[in-house]
This record gives C-alpha cells, structure tokens and sequence, in this order.
C-alpha cells in the first residue's frame, strides 16, 4: 500500500476523467501563478472575480466531479460520452462558479470592513468546526444518486446537466466553509494545506469512524502549518 | 480451522445447540446493559436501525455500519459474521463453534430450521412474518465480473451505497423481504435467522470466488479499507478487507462449497467479462415511472449495430435490464415485485424481483438504487428483432401495497 493510493473511479482510468483532472490540475498552476492574496480590502472588478472563481472552480472543484464521470459514461451511448462529461463537468462546475463569484462579492468588503487577517482567521476557525462536524461527515456520506438523463437530444444534454448541478449542491453542502476559508487565505500555501485536508480525507483506508480519528490529526497538522505560514503572510496591498 | 456447516445437517446439531447457547447470553448481557458490545442489542444495532438511517451523533460510532449497495456488502458482513461467531465461542466457552449455514435453494422455497420455529427457544422471533413469496432465481452465478456479483466500487464506506451485486439482489434481499418483521429491515440481526442467513451469502461468495475466471477486485481502495469490530478477547479489533477476502484468509471453511451449475451463459465466451475497470454498454434506455405501469425499452439500433458489428454471429449475447435510481416510498422488504420482460409476442419471462430491503429509508432521504438484473435469455429475440423490449412487474407475495419508482429503464450490455 503506497500513501498515494488513487481512488477507485481514478484507478479505473477513465481517459475522460483523466481530462477533467487535468483541467483542474491547469487552473491550479494558473491559479498559483496569478495569487495575490483573495480578500483585497477595496473594490474588485468584476472580470477580477470572475478569473478567481472560475479559477478556483477549475482548480479545486473539478476533480472532484472526476468521481462520478464513469456512472456518466455508462448511463451514456458510447456516441456521446465525451459530450456527457462535457456537460457533466459544465454543470457541476456552475454550482461552484456561482458560488465563489458571489462569496467573492461578500469577502472582499468584509475583508475591508474587519480586517483580512481577523476575516482569515474566524473563517478558518468556522471551517475547521465544521470540518469536524458530525453535520458534515453525516453529509459526506449521505447515499445520493446521480440522475439518469434521457438518451439522446436536447433533453440528454439538459438532463445531465441537470443532474451535475444536483452533484454540485451536494458537494458544496459538504465544503462551502473551507471554501471560504480558502478564499480569504492572504497565501496560496493556506489553499494547498486545505488540498491536502481534503486529499488526506479520502484517502483509501479505514471505515467512517475511523476516517474521522484519522481527520484530527490532519486537521492539527494543518493548524500547525497555518501557524508557520503566518509571518511569511505578505501584508495587505 | 473452524467450519461451518449446512443448518440442516446432522453435522451441525451441536453447533446449533452452541448457538441457541451463545444467543441466549448475548440476549442476557443485553438485558443487564443494552449498551453492552458483546450483547444482542449492541450488535444488532452495529448493522443498523429500523429505518435504515445513518448513525446519529448520540450513538456509539459502532452503530449503524453495514454496507449495502457497494463493493463492501460482502466483506463487511464476512467480518461481522466472524466476530459474532467468536462472541459466541467466547461466551459459550466453545473454540471449535461455527456458525451454521442456511442453504436455502431459493426465497421462493425456504423451510425454516425447526429449532427457529419453537417459541421457547432462543432462536425464536416472535415478530417474524413470515410469507411464501414466488421470486426470481438467482442469477450471480453467471457473472464473472465481481462489480457485478458483490457490488459497485465506492470511494469511501456508505451504509446504503447506489449499486447492489447479483448476490445482494437475489437470494439476499428477498430473503429478508420473505420473513418481514426484524428481518425486513436493517436490525435484521435481532432474529437469530439472520446470521444463519448471512452465513449463505458468505459461503456463496466463495463458492463464486472458487468458480472459474471469478475473482475479487484487486484495487487497494477495496482491500486495504478497514472496519472495526468489538471483539471478545481484545476489545476491539480492526480489519482490514484484505483479511476476509477469502474464507482461507479469514480463518475458517465451510463443508460444502460446490459451484451451482452455470445457465445457458456459461456455454459463451466471457472473457471480456473479466474485465472489471470497463463500464457496461448502453444500448436504449426510456423514461422510468412505477412498477403499476408497463414499459417499453427501444434499443438503438446504431448502438447496437456499433457494438455488435465484430461480435460473434452465436447467439445469445450478455444482455441487462436495469432500474436506474429505484426508490420507493414506504414499506419493508416485504414489498416485493417480480420483473417480467418480453419481446413482441413472446411469453412473459420472470427477469428478476425487487426486494426493497432498507429502501424505503433510503428514498426518504433523498438516496436510489440501481438495481440490475440478466436477461440474457432475451438477447436474440432483442438484437434481432425491430421490436421494444416490454417490462411489466407484479407483486411477488401477498400483501404488497408499496409501489417503487424509478428514473429510467434500460438495457446494457458487457463492453467489447
């Protein structure tokens, strides 16, 4: 057993699902090239937040819709795979997108208005609460069923889509607080700390109790890492 | 090594006396303290509650953790199986105990063990209700692939997950639908026929595990996964998959474990059926609704001409029907119906039964199953003809009111 085992809908090497993580693993490169702290005190244009959701959307959100691309494929005539997973990544992404702009809308005046470090800091609190939830792991493995789409036409493409923004809420029910954690993170060394909480969640391995003693830690290491992080956080611009 | 022998028997008389001994302590170390790991309560309460909810936050974390509808149903149940069984050696003061088998042919014709149908015994569940039910035979001998025998791969652990196997399906399920009471729902254990019962299951998976071309997944997310257990001599004891994944491994055998014979599919060649990391084919799906109604499916014919056009001229091909996102509201296991297809004017065929056990919980909660079953025996008739696929239900025992739902039908076949 490596430490890296990969998750069964990536270990059946989808050649889409592949392409949807690769997508996401592209918004991150750009995302860190382009960070410079989320939560400016003053005003944004609004094509500034639309490049950091979207970005953020590619970056963080899309692999996660990985997950469900081999259900999409098999529900799907072979014809239009391609498509379904388009549309799949397309809805799901969407969720995500709508989410982050309008938050961003939100951050960055609350940011002004208390400061980005007290903003930082009651976010990541409030997202490490609900990280330990017993509401969020309940959430987490609440059964959910993808839905089924017609087979072919416009009702196809709509259903699909239809059913990836059903994923999408799912999702964002479960991770909206580290979310906003992340978005007001003045360094994109926060975002790879929560990256790694969320990889080290899903990690093959022990059953939901014990998933969740094995969470505690992680969730130590990555204070103790914020805790190191915090003198090289660049003073707000 | 422990061995486990056919209820039946007369091999296992003693072992049957061990274990009506073994549930009656469990039952008085209950009643002293339901929150006794070792006792009856306890441990039926770790398979889980009356409406197959998930674990609330004021329960012990061992509570209401079985796995159904993945590819977890089979070793978790192998694992509680074998904790139970060492539970009852423990408390009996009985090494060599092991659990006995209940080797009914089908759901359709069980005889319940007499030392079950006496109400001074142990064994005995007032609450049972218990009804001849006419289903479909099982069909998971004829699957090679184990997605499709003990379930759909899932990232994590889920107590109810979307996608049974063959063997969840049928006998398993409508098993529990047969008995209703305890046994049709999720604190099933609470009647001593369900270990019995659960027994079977596990002996059939290593029977299909012994069965040529079968094998278990080999991906570490199924078999480094672990689950823990109270245990009688350490407290607690974690397991991991790979530990039980087969009867050899987990330390003990069963005295009969000879193969059911293939039906007509075995005569094909399934060697693509092996191949586990492939999703299955789509060939035509239509809009779904309830088992009140009938259905057509219309294959496509450029899906079949695509998928078709290197095959073998020989006749039948894999062929299956499923019940996309299936929930139903309310009801228990009982509420079973049977699945009839056909194509243009030919007989009805019985396709298989839909045992809804835990799903109405699980539709209340916003969850569906997809539920799979083989019609094979149909695929000349389908691939050849011009003609839809019509699939009708019925009830299958008395007394069903329930009627499930589901999102689409469709029909499937194995990948090239």
């Amino acid at each position: 057993m490596t430490a890296l085992d990969i998750p069964p809908s990536l270990a059946q090497a989808r050649p889409t699902s592949i392409f949807v993580v690769a997508i996401g693993l592209s918004g991150t490169a750009v995302m860190s090239a382009t960070w410079h702290g989320h939560a400016h005190p003053g005003g944004q244009s609004l094509l500034h937040v639309a490049l950091q959701a979207g970005l953020m959307t590619a970056a963080m959100m899309l692999p996660l819709a990985a997950g469900a691309v081999s259900v999409i494929e098999e529900r799907t005539l072979r014809r239009r795979r391609k498509q379904a997973v388009t549309e799949h990544a397309a809805g799901f992404a969407v969720v995500w997108f709508l989410f982050g702009a309008s938050t961003w809308l939100v951050v960055a005046p609350a940011a002004a208005s208390f400061g980005k470090a007290t903003l930082f800091a009651a976010a990541s609190a409030f997202a490490i609460f609900w990280q330990l939830s017993y509401r969020r792991r309940a959430l987490m493995e609440r059964e959910a069923a993808l839905g089924a789409a017609a087979v072919s036409g416009l009702r196809a493409a709509a259903g699909t889509v239809r059913a990836a923004a059903g994923e999408g809420i799912r999702c964002m029910k479960v991770c909206w607080p580290s979310m906003l954690a992340v978005m007001a993170a003045p360094n994109i060394a926060f975002v790879g700390a929560w990256l790694a909480v969320y990889f080290y969640e899903w990690l093959p391995g022990p059953n939901p109790h014990g998933r969740r003693r094995r969470l505690v830690p992680a969730v130590g290491y990555a204070l103790v890492a914020f805790t190191a992080l915090a003198p090289a956080t660049p003073p707000p611009s | 090594m422990t061995v486990r022998k056919r209820v039946s028997s007369q091999a296992a008389a003693a072992d049957l006396s061990v274990y009506a001994e073994g549930v009656r302590l469990m039952k008085e170390r209950s009643k002293i303290d339901r929150m006794d790991p070792l006792g009856w309560y306890y441990q039926s309460r770790m398979h889980g509650n009356p409406q197959a909810t998930e674990r609330r936050a004021d329960e012990p974390e061992d509570w209401s953790q079985c796995q159904h509808g993945s590819w977890f149903f089979l070793p978790w149940h192998r694992m509680y199986l074998r904790q139970f069984e060492r539970i009852i050696q423990a408390l009996t003061g009985e090494p060599e105990f092991g659990l006995p088998y209940w080797d009914y042919p089908s759901a359709s014709s069980i005889t319940i063990p007499k030392d079950f149908l006496d109400p001074a015994s142990p064994l005995y569940d007032e609450d049972r209700n218990f009804g001849q039910s006419t289903v479909a035979a099982p069909t998971w001998q004829d699957q090679r692939r184990f997605d499709l025998v003990g379930g759909r791969a899932s990232e994590v652990p889920i107590h109810l997950g979307e996608f049974p196997g063959f063997l969840e399906q049928n006998p398993h399920n409508p098993v529990h639908g047969a008995f209703g009471g305890n046994m049709g729902t999720f604190q099933s254990p609470l009647d001593p026929l369900f270990w019995i019962h659960h027994c079977n299951i596990d002996r059939l998976w290593e029977v299909w595990l012994r069965m040529p071309d079968r094998s278990n997944p080999d991906s570490r997310s199924w078999s480094d996964t672990t689950f823990d257990f109270p245990d009688p001599a350490d407290g607690r004891r974690r397991i991991r998959v790979s530990d039980v994944a087969t009867t050899k491994a987990a330390g003990y055998d069963y005295d009969e474990l000879t193969a059911p014979a293939e039906s007509f599919r075995g005569s094909l060649d399934m060697s693509r059926d092996r191949d586990q990391g492939d999703v299955l084919e789509l060939l035509g799906a239509a809009k779904g609704g309830s088992v009140a109604e009938r259905h057509e499916v219309r294959l496509e014919r450029d899906a079949v001409a695509d998928r078709f056009a290197r095959a073998p001229e020989a006749s039948p091909q894999p062929l299956f029907l499923r019940l996309e996102n299936t929930g139903v509201g309310g009801g228990d296991a009982t509420q079973m119906w049977n699945v009839f297809v056909r194509v243009g004017a030919e007989d009805w065929l019985l396709a298989g039964t839909i045992a809804p056990f835990g799903l109405a919980g699980l539709t209340e909660r916003g969850g569906r199953q997809t539920l799979t079953f083989d019609i094979s025996h149909l695929s000349s008739a389908l691939l050849e003809a011009d003609a839809p696929i019509e699939v009708k239900f019925e009830p299958a025992r008395r007394g069903v009111t329930a009627e499930p739902f589901f999102e689409r039908v469709a029909v499937y076949t194995l990948p090239e």
